[in-house]
């Protein structure tokens, strides 16, 4: 009779691709036969709803994440993020840029590291402020020759390229404010004040060209939403703070428009059927909300925005989910308690295609 | 259900040596077997002296439940032109909750079923078995995980640790 601890790999691979990140861990200190299969090329954990990653902890210096699919915290020893400012993440990258302005992609999970060329200087009190998104082309697990789109706020929000190989950041002259960028079907497109435009001749002189007018309205998000562009409107509301003097700034509810970009029309969009999307400074995820138990369908998850108005008064507590068919905001996570270096939570899918 | 007489049946003979009569449509269910019809059509006979005759009698069950229902489902959509969703929907959660009883097993008989349906390549089977058994894993620490297969611990104590200390996150339990 054949054991579990000598299954066929094969079997043992495919139990492997069902486990969680966590899971995989375990299993692999089960025994030799077990750990050697975990440990092979071909064999990946189960895609996964994304963690959130929140702020180090100020004695340990652990980074606490949330699993939204275990509901439960991981506390994470990460040296590599001590004294770092980040934008979110993309494909399971950070990106994160150190007090001497040099900028990383960095996989959290697997410890891979991509060093880019030093950025344009900012004054550095004000990094954190600075840094608005990254873009990439590509996974850069699955190909290194990958492109970088990095947006960041000198007066206006500005964009910088690199390209695989070159040792400098190409600026993108850029005149309004950008609201978002986004990688879809091959290209580069950005919601800049109220047009839509796509990023031509990346590779020799990037420029902007205009697609389609936009009606942008305040905090908006481009999503690729099964091959389909969408902008997606974030809509705050503002409270008194309890000293009159103070204004607490909570998302009430989004709006969402399909954008057509050969008839240059955009259309609202009110069903998402059984997907969710996770929205904040990392890039925009669609998921199939039938995959993910406890996952709600037709909503969008969100967390805060990048620039908190008094967070020494309301800490990072914009974070929740936004049902479409019942148009209200349900928490998902309880509002993180105050702490004067904490940076909004953000989402941050482990990529992991090896132990 | 009726079957035409025209039907072919194929013995399968599992490790044992006893003799499955089934129809050639349940037999195509496993891949391995399709295969070995497509290259000899006139094949009635086919020895599996890997599979002993109480797991092919499990694997044969399975076959026809899923052969069964999706001859239902073909049917009545002829019947009305299209199947109507609810029936649909109510036919696949049948068919999920007798999955669900079916895979209700010890450990070694679902790792023998596992091995079983890797080796005929029955897909959908392959697929629930190995679900139950990530199921099974999925939450546990190492020493549970050994305790539900049966599995003895070769690795030594500093192998553990050096696991442990690898991804020590991972080790922690949930507050």
């Amino acid at each position: 009779m054949v054991s579990w601890s000598d299954l066929c790999n094969d079997a043992l691979g495919h139990i492997i691709g069902f486990l969680s990140l966590p899971d995989l861990q375990l299993f692999s200190a089960v025994c030799r036969n077990w750990r050697w299969v975990a440990k092979q090329n071909n064999c990946s954990p189960a895609e996964q709803l994304p963690w959130l990653m929140m702020r180090e902890d100020a004695s340990t210096k652990k980074r606490k994440f949330y699993s939204l699919t275990e509901k439960r915290h991981y506390y994470i020893d990460i040296p590599e993020l001590h004294n770092q400012c980040w934008i979110g993440s993309s494909f399971g990258w950070l990106f994160i840029v150190d007090r001497k302005f040099i900028p990383r992609l960095f996989n959290p999970f697997t410890r891979e590291c991509y060093e880019l060329p030093l950025l344009p200087k900012f004054e550095e009190e004000m990094l954190q402020k600075r840094l608005v998104k990254v873009v990439l082309f590509h996974d850069p697990s699955k190909k290194s020759d990958f492109t970088v789109l990095f947006l960041y706020r000198i007066n206006l929000t500005k964009m910088a390229v690199w390209l695989p190989g070159e040792n400098r950041w190409r600026c993108i002259p850029c005149m309004d404010h950008v609201a978002d960028a986004i990688f879809f079907r091959g290209n580069f497109y950005l919601a800049c004040s109220s047009d839509l435009f796509i990023i031509s001749d990346v590779g020799s002189n990037p420029t902007m060209k205009l697609v389609m007018p936009l009606l942008l309205s305040g905090i908006e998000y481009l999503v690729d939403f099964m091959g389909e562009l969408l902008l997606v409107e974030r809509h705050l509301i503002i409270n008194l703070g309890e000293s009159r003097h103070h204004f607490h700034v909570v998302t009430e509810r989004f709006a969402v428009h399909k954008l057509n970009l050969e008839e240059k029309k955009s259309f609202e969009y009110k069903d998402f059927g059984d997907y969710a999307i996770f929205l904040g400074t990392s890039c925009p995820l669609v998921v199939n909300s039938q995959l993910y138990p406890g996952c709600k369908r037709n909503s969008i998850y969100f967390t805060d925005l990048r620039i908190k108005l008094y967070p020494e008064l309301y800490g990072c507590d914009d974070i929740g989910v936004y049902d479409f068919a019942r148009d209200a905001v349900e928490p998902f996570y309880p509002p993180e308690i105050f702490h004067p270096l904490a940076e909004p939570p953000i989402w941050l899918t482990p990529n992991v295609n090896k132990l | 259900m009726a079957r035409s007489s025209t039907e072919n049946m194929i013995t399968l003979m599992s490790s044992d040596g006893e003799e499955f009569m089934v129809t050639e449509k349940v037999a195509r269910e496993c891949t391995t077997i399709r295969n070995m019809l497509e290259d000899d059509c006139v094949i009635t006979n086919i020895p599996l002296p890997n599979v002993t005759s109480d797991i092919l009698s499990m694997v044969i069950e399975y076959c026809m439940e899923h052969v069964a229902a999706a001859e239902k489902a073909a049917a009545e959509t002829a019947e009305k032109g299209s199947s109507s969703a609810p029936a649909a929907a109510k036919a696949n959660k049948d068919l999920e909750e007798w999955d669900k009883a079916f895979m209700n097993v010890d450990v070694y008989t679902l790792c023998d079923l596992i091995l079983a349906a890797n080796y005929l390549n029955v897909s959908g089977l392959l697929d629930l078995t190995i679900q139950t058994a990530a199921n099974l894993i999925k939450g546990k620490s190492p020493e549970q995980i050994r305790k539900t297969f049966h599995i003895q611990n070769d690795l030594s104590l500093e192998e553990e640790e050096k696991i442990r200390s690898q991804t020590p996150w991972a080790f922690e339990k949930s507050e």
